[in-house]
């Protein structure tokens, strides 16, 4: 009689699967195991998990290898900085960025973008970066019917477009090519810049001119009657992070022969605590138009804006209108583009590419929001000095543009005339465009450093604020003009094409509207700069490429006055920024290349004595498209 | 059964049903867990609270109080006993659903109760707050518990002790016809003043053959005292005749004591000390004879002194009553 | 293409893995390895908002997210395959990159050894009856609309509690033998680790069982073994606590009737007294169970089921009785309403909508303990544990119809228990239950192109005990599910669904300890309401892709402490699978 112990102890358990594993191999011994064997038919069909098949996806991304140094010789008066060396160029920046698109049906996709960085600290700490990258995870399904295109997208982080004044962002087509950034494409030899030559264009980032958003988006593209539709929900990056603010903003659009009729909206509101929160937030309508009238090309819009905090009652609402006349070449000999813009200072929208230097409410001065930080990082605030891409609110501007040609010479020029609206009480803003890289690498998203904290750093860009005098402010309404150059030059050297390109642009404010720019002391803050870049292919695979860059900012008697050398008492602001740089490209293959560069950095403002910031910066790179 | 004739085996199979089965369980009629109405029942009390004295308890009769009650649950209760002119209290608990064991022979937690004296009498339920019972009996004598062990003196017969004062003693005297005496109606009070120790003492002699069974190990002094000078203390002397010539004679017989601080509340406290605090005294000329442990056969005196807690300048002392010895648990 | 593989022996398995998947995912060089992929992605939006009158607490909570689970399976050699999840997903509240995270959520290497051998090592599911090991659904259902269905769905799969199973991580060996008279030979082994020792006070705990199956044209036959042990040993001055179970089930099938039984017994060692000698009877539990039932089908759609079955109060089985939901905790959003008044228990909408973290707080369970769990009595207290609640014999009759695909469908369910030994008192509590599910499409009344499709249920269960000393036990629990589908164009669907839930009554809940000995009962008064609208609209593109967007409302009403709330949320699920 089999004594079963009462006891169903864990040994026996165990005995049990060494008793079978031990039968296994001594009857597996007869199953050959070569791996050229074909798949048994007879096994047990056991299917873990979900259901798996070849899919077919698309892999594409890069690989970027960075190695950047830098030395400051004085960073705003202290000499005693250290030589910086990284492996990123203080933005971190992946090593290895992949985009993963499957499609698991012929309507949906999954895009997934991924990164890693390596910072190369050492071999005991892991700081290894792995995660998704910027365009995160996205879901989206569509249907194609004959009614029309339908698409629903979910997830973040993607890039809409809804109208300049409710949902874009700015594009600056008019730039120095020497700096390179995380994004930037890689091209053979000499076609950027061919590009850049022919048409002032080459393969931007992906979100040139598009807001960034995460949410869900709804298309409804190609009904009937010609009507396109799309609808976004969710946060942008200027919706306040930690509390809940977000947009809705949606676009009707209709074409009608030649012409092009959008009605849209935008709502991004939000409550300014989580507990007991009072409501604050922005609605806009617009209505737009495009198209071509006879021969002209008309692009226009008008938006009516109502913002509103209730925490500290204050509401207003503004209009804002935009119109772009395209005049052909043929009615006067060179093409011509007009564009009248005016908003007034009540009319605010951050989601767009809308400078606000009016409404204090919604910018980084703000003390609403409990604290929170208005994500406001790349734009100033009050009277600025916008260069020519850049609208503001509380201005009436005209701006135009041109593009000619004088055999090899290609010339952009722009100009721009604005006043604003009101004069509100406030500081004046500038760029540092030449030497704003460099600070913004020294001092990384600071937002009032430098002499006076009159400094702010944003992502690759600098601004710096100074203040009027009360007689400067009491004397009235302020002008601004602008006047751009961009000068193309293509020759030939060696059989292989050079260029040199010049960019200049002349930023000036003053009182009362003035039809030319002011100069030296009657314009009260005027700005130039000048940037120069050459290039200089040899072969298919080498170019060598050389920089030169100037920006001269003075002040006149009303702006506040500052301690400035020992030989003046008062001084008014007076600075002068310099960069020379050099570099060399090495193309490896078609979307592979060496990138080497090296600029020195130098600025000094007479006005204060502690301005003076000098340094240098080198980086190479290796950057992979596949 | 092998892996390569998988057919069940019979014998194999009637097994296991035979282990199954026999952890099958079968359905119990014994309720689990704690009695539910015990928890949760609403109390209601079959019989009224009462006791079997309606016309009093004549202690010198040797009667005792009997309470009855019964009760629907099983409940934890506590009696509480308070007499009404001496202010003695008594208190009796249990767990159970009636009172059938539960009487009342006079003991008391300080005071004795008196005679001539009504006697409340509160039933109290733990987890019925509600239900509270009242009665109350009539005490004709005070109860004499001196059964309960050696009785040394509760000063009404002034030949069981004596007083001695010292140069600090300011009073020592017993207090006659004393009301609040906490038996009987006489007690010994007594205190002094300055910075000493000794500021006088109560004497007893012992007679060992009354200490039949009264053992070092299990039995304890037990006395009532009550003060209202701060930092008062009693020293408790006990002296051994260890030469065996009838005299304490100081370095040639051993004396045992312990101190006692006394809390100056103003109430009766009863003291339980049992006799194996009792340590060897070796200070002044006293010498260990017989192995310093107190011996019981040779005792000879017993000493209460009044003492303070320290050495400090001070007025200290307290009133005494009812010593007792008890062999096997505290008065 | 380049891919980076640094081998650093620090970091986790994520990049060498999903490196090594995508060089050779379309590799057709060599026969192994072999890669597949599939997947399963998911965009969250979840708004609730709390009614003004409340100033303490906060008014409103988001969460977002967008995830891709993406299973890789690779076939790497003949006898050894790989299966992975790896979850990579975003916080779209934030717009920087570190709001990501990348987890693996389940590796399991499996293969066939030889022909009839067959192994898992890793996260494997395991599962085998009611009584044995069995994760029991979550309370609250009863044919509710797919507005619920589809959030409990997702929970359950955060929850890796899809089906019955039990997720455990161990390995498992399944051996098959087909025999010549269509008869099959089954002996499946798996060890799983419950919980890992710290070495200090929390002891190591292993699960292991073997069944073995007879499976013969109209015969079925298993017997099982399983045990459940806390080793002592792992941590100083431990005591060991083992549960050791046999049990056997046979099923027979005799022209259209099914005749089906089960019997076994669960043996254990007392916490009280922890007896070296496994021959002490007085110190070990001993409980045991059986279950027969009889089903019947007629005109192919109709069936009816007689069911009786017993389970004694000792009968200790941790993998059957551990529940999938932690009642004891609290809602992971408007814990504490009404200006800090009221502290919520969970309802049925906190379970559905609970927040996914990655290591967040969920009132979902994943953990198989021997311990009793709490349980919430407004969904009864007649089977909180499932089919092998201890202390319970009873019988039920179901009658059922049709199924989802079908035009109409309806179960009809009733059931009497009665406590097998009396608790507290000399009388037993006897439970009645009556279920109804059932769906009805309207639209082929009149031949509509576009489905109408109402489907619902209601579960009814009342509990009763009388007695002259304390409080009888009457508690009513009610559970109402109604949904309604209709479909406005192709693919387009307009949804309804309502769940009430409604309890009122008193009972007296045993608190068991860990030998399962009654110590203690808590007196419940229950008075509340619990009541959960919902509206919406569905876009299922095909079978793989939905997005659905709906708007809830939850009336809470606990009457017996005079509290009241309404929350809405709005909730938005876009899934595919691929």
């Amino acid at each position: 009689m089999l004594r079963v112990p009462h006891k169903v102890h864990f040994i026996k358990l165990l005995f049990g699967l060494i008793f079978s594993c031990i039968t296994i191999i001594l009857v597996g011994q007869s199953v050959s195991t070569d791996s050229t064997q074909p798949e048994p038919d007879k096994f047990q069909k056991i299917r873990i998990g979900q259901d798996t098949k070849k899919i077919p996806l698309e892999i594409k991304g890069y690989y970027r290898f960075m190695g950047y140094a830098r030395k400051l010789n004085v960073h705003f008066g202290d000499s005693n900085t250290p030589l910086v060396i990284r492996t990123d160029d203080e933005f971190n920046t992946p090593n290895f960025n992949i985009n993963i698109l499957a499609r698991p049906t012929a309507n949906s996709f999954v895009a997934l973008q991924l990164l890693t960085f390596d910072p190369m600290t050492n071999m005991v700490d892991d700081n290894r970066i792995f995660r998704l990258s910027r365009q995160g995870v996205v879901l989206s399904t569509g249907a194609s019917t004959s009614k029309g295109k339908f698409r629903v997208s979910f997830g973040g982080t993607q890039f809409v477009e809804l109208g300049d004044f409710l949902m874009s962002s700015a594009k600056q087509v008019q730039n120095s090519l020497f700096d390179r950034n995380a994004w930037t494409y890689v091209w053979p030899i000499a076609v950027q810049h061919d590009s850049y030559y022919s048409r002032s264009d080459y393969i931007r980032e992906v979100d040139f001119g598009k807001r960034q958003l995460n949410g869900l988006r709804l298309q409804a593209l190609d009904l009937p009657g010609l009507i396109d539709f799309e609808m976004v929900v969710g946060k942008t990056p200027f919706n306040l992070p930690s509390l809940p603010d977000f947009i809705m903003a949606g676009r009707l659009s209709k074409q009608y022969r030649l012409q092009t009729f959008h009605v849209g909206s935008m709502n991004s509101r939000g409550l300014d605590a989580w507990r007991n929160g009072e409501k604050f937030g922005v609605n806009i309508l617009s209505l737009a138009h495009e198209g071509r009238l006879k021969n002209l090309g008309v692009k226009s819009e008008l938006a009516f804006g109502k913002h509103r905090i209730d925490a500290e009652n204050s509401q207003g609402s503004g209009v804002a209108f935009k119109m772009l006349l395209s005049i052909p070449k043929r009615k006067l000999n060179f093409p011509l583009d007009v564009e009248l813009f005016a908003v007034t200072p009540n009319f605010v929208n951050l989601h767009s590419a809308l400078i606000n230097t009016s409404v204090d409410g919604f910018s980084s001065e703000t003390s609403s929001f409990n604290g929170a930080n208005v994500q406001d990082g790349a734009r100033p605030f009050g009277a600025v000095l916008t260069p020519m891409h850049l609208v503001a609110n509380n201005r009436a501007s005209a701006r135009f543009s041109s593009t000619f040609g004088i055999g090899r010479l290609r010339i952009n020029l722009g100009y721009l005339i604005s006043r604003e609206i009101q004069n509100l009480p406030s500081d004046i803003t500038f760029y540092h465009k030449v030497t704003g890289l460099y600070m913004s690498r020294v001092d990384r998203f600071q937002s009032a450093t430098g002499p006076n904290n009159a400094i702010t750093t944003f992502f690759r860009g600098a601004y710096q604020r100074i203040g009027i005098t009360s007689e400067g402010h009491q004397l009235g309404i302020k002008g601004f003009n602008a006047v751009r150059l961009n000068a193309k030059v293509k020759g030939e050297l060696f059989e292989r094409p050079f260029f040199i390109f010049y960019l200049g642009e002349y930023l000036s404010t003053q009182h009362g509207l003035s039809m030319l720019p002011k100069f030296g002391d009657s314009a009260i803050v005027s700005a130039q700069y000048h940037e120069m870049d050459t290039y200089f292919p040899f072969g298919n695979r080498c170019a060598w490429i050389l920089y030169g860059g100037l920006e001269r900012i003075k002040g006149n008697e009303f702006t506040s006055p500052r301690d400035g050398l020992e030989e003046q008492e008062y001084s008014y602001l007076d600075g002068l920024g310099a960069a020379l740089g050099t570099g060399i490209d090495i193309s490896m293959t078609k979307s592979s290349t060496l990138f080497f560069r090296y600029k020195r950095v130098d600025y000094f403002d007479q006005s204060i004595t502690s301005s003076r910031f000098q340094g240098w910066e080198s980086t190479i790179e290796l950057k992979i498209h596949f | 059964m092998t892996l390569l004739n998988p057919s069940p085996n019979p014998w194999i199979l009637s097994r296991s049903l035979v282990i199954i089965l026999a952890f099958v369980g079968c359905a119990k009629e014994e309720p689990l867990g704690p009695d539910l109405s015990g928890l949760y029942g609403e109390l209601e009390l079959l019989t009224a609270f009462s006791n079997n004295s309606p016309n009093g308890v004549h202690f010198e009769a040797n009667e005792k109080v009997e309470f009855s009650a019964d009760f629907n649950l099983e409940v934890d209760y506590t009696l509480s006993l308070t007499g009404q002119s001496s202010g003695a209290k008594y208190s009796i608990s249990g767990k159970g659903a009636n009172l059938s064991d539960v009487s009342w022979g006079g003991d008391c937690d300080d005071v004795f109760f008196g005679p001539m004296e009504w006697v409340h009498c509160v039933l109290e339920f733990d987890d019925h707050p509600q239900s509270t019972q009242l009665d109350s009996v009539f005490v004709w004598e005070q109860p004499d518990l001196s059964f309960k062990g050696v009785l040394l003196t509760s000063f009404e017969d002034p030949s069981a002790f004596s007083l001695t004062s010292g140069d600090f003693t300011e009073y020592l005297e017993t207090v006659n016809n004393a009301p609040d005496a906490v038996e009987g109606s006489t007690y010994m009070t007594g205190f002094g003043s300055g910075p000493a120790t000794w500021f006088g003492a109560l004497r007893i002699t012992m007679d060992p053959a009354t200490l039949s069974n009264i053992t070092v190990a299990d039995s304890f002094l037990n006395l009532h005292l009550r003060s209202e000078f701060e930092g008062s203390a009693t020293v408790i002397k006990v002296f051994e005749d260890s030469n065996d010539d009838g005299i304490i004679n100081s370095g040639d017989d051993e004396v045992f004591t312990t101190k006692v601080p006394i809390a100056a509340d103003g109430q009766w406290q009863r003291m339980n000390l049992p006799l194996s605090d009792l340590s060897l005294d070796l200070s002044g000329n006293n010498v260990a004879v017989n192995g310093g442990l107190l011996d019981l056969d040779n005792i000879l005196r017993l000493d209460i002194t009044i003492s303070q807690v320290g050495t400090a300048d001070g007025t200290f002392g307290f009133d005494a009553d009812y010593i007792i010895l008890t062999p096997d648990e505290p008065f | 293409m380049i891919s980076v593989s640094r081998s650093n022996h620090r970091s986790s398995p994520r990049l060498p893995l999903l490196s090594l998947g995508i060089i050779f995912l379309n590799s057709a060089i060599c026969q192994f390895p072999q890669f597949e992929l599939g997947g399963y992605s998911r965009g969250v939006t979840n708004v609730g908002y709390l009614s003004n009158e409340d100033s303490v607490s906060r008014d409103i909570d988001v969460e977002s997210h967008a995830l891709i689970d993406l299973a890789i399976r690779g076939r790497l050699t003949p006898k050894a395959e790989v299966y992975s999840e790896l979850r990579l997903g975003t916080n779209l509240a934030l717009f920087d990159t570190s709001a990501s995270y990348a987890q693996l959520r389940r590796i399991v290497i499996s293969g066939q050894i030889t022909k009839i051998w067959h192994y898992e090592i890793g996260d494997i599911d395991v599962s085998w009856t009611p009584f044995t090991i069995w994760n029991n659904n979550a309370e609250g259902n009863v044919g509710e609309s797919e507005l619920f269905a589809q959030w409990r769905e997702l929970q359950d799969y955060e929850n890796f509690s899809e089906g019955n199973q039990w997720r455990l991580k161990g390995a498992k060996f399944q051996g098959l033998w087909t025999l010549g008279d269509s008869s099959i030979f089954k002996i499946s082994n798996f060890i799983s680790r419950i919980q890992a020792s710290d070495e200090i006070i929390r002891p190591e705990v292993l699960m292991g069982g073997v069944e073995i199956n007879i499976t013969k044209p109209k015969i079925d036959l298993a017997i099982r073994a399983q045990d459940f042990a806390v080793l002592g040993n792992t941590v100083p001055g431990g005591s060991s606590l083992n549960v050791a179970a046999l049990s056997a089930d046979f099923s027979l099938s005799i022209a259209s009737v099914l005749i089906r039984g089960e019997a076994g017994g669960s043996f254990s060692s007392s916490a009280a007294n922890p007896s070296s000698s496994p021959f002490d009877n007085g110190n070990n539990i001993r409980g045991g169970f059986w279950d027969i039932q009889g089903s019947t089908f007629w005109s192919n759609k109709w069936s009816a089921t007689v069911e009786a079955h017993s389970v004694a109060d000792t009968y200790i089985s941790p993998a059957s009785q551990s529940k999938r939901i932690r009642f004891n905790q609290v809602p992971s959003s408007f814990a504490q309403i009404n200006n800090g008044n009221w502290n919520r228990d969970l309802s049925q909408g906190d379970l559905l909508t609970s927040s996914y973290l990655p290591r967040g707080e969920r009132p979902w369970n994943q953990l198989v303990q021997r311990e009793l769990m709490s349980y919430d009595a407004r969904y009864g207290t007649a089977s909180p544990y499932g089919k092998s609640t201890p202390n319970r014999r009873g019988i039920s009759l179901q009658i059922a119809r049709g199924s989802i695909g079908e035009r109409w469908s309806l179960k009809l369910v009733s059931s009497i228990q009665q406590d097998l030994t009396p608790e507290g008192v000399s009388r037993r509590r006897c439970y009645t239950n009556y279920e109804t599910k059932g769906h009805f499409a309207l639209s082929s009344l009149w031949e509509g192109k576009r489905k109408l499709i109402i489907n619902g249920g209601c579960r009814l269960q009342n509990v009763r005990r009388d007695n002259n000393l304390i409080d009888p036990v009457n508690l009513k629990t009610r559970l109402f599910d109604i949904g309604g589908h209709w479909e406005i164009i192709e693919s387009i669907s307009l949804l309804y669904g309502a769940k009430f839930i409604n309890a009122r009554g008193t009972e007296y809940l045993a608190e068991r300890d860990v030998d399962f000995v009654i110590t203690d009962f808590d007196r419940i008064v229950l008075d509340l309401d619990d009541k959960i609208q919902a509206i919406g609209l569905k876009w299922s593109l095909n079978d793989n892709t939905q997005a659905t967007i709906q708007w809830q409302h939850w009336a809470l009403d606990n009457y017996s402490i005079n509290q009241s709330a309404v929350i809405s949320r709005v909730l938005f699920l876009f899934t595919t699978t691929f």
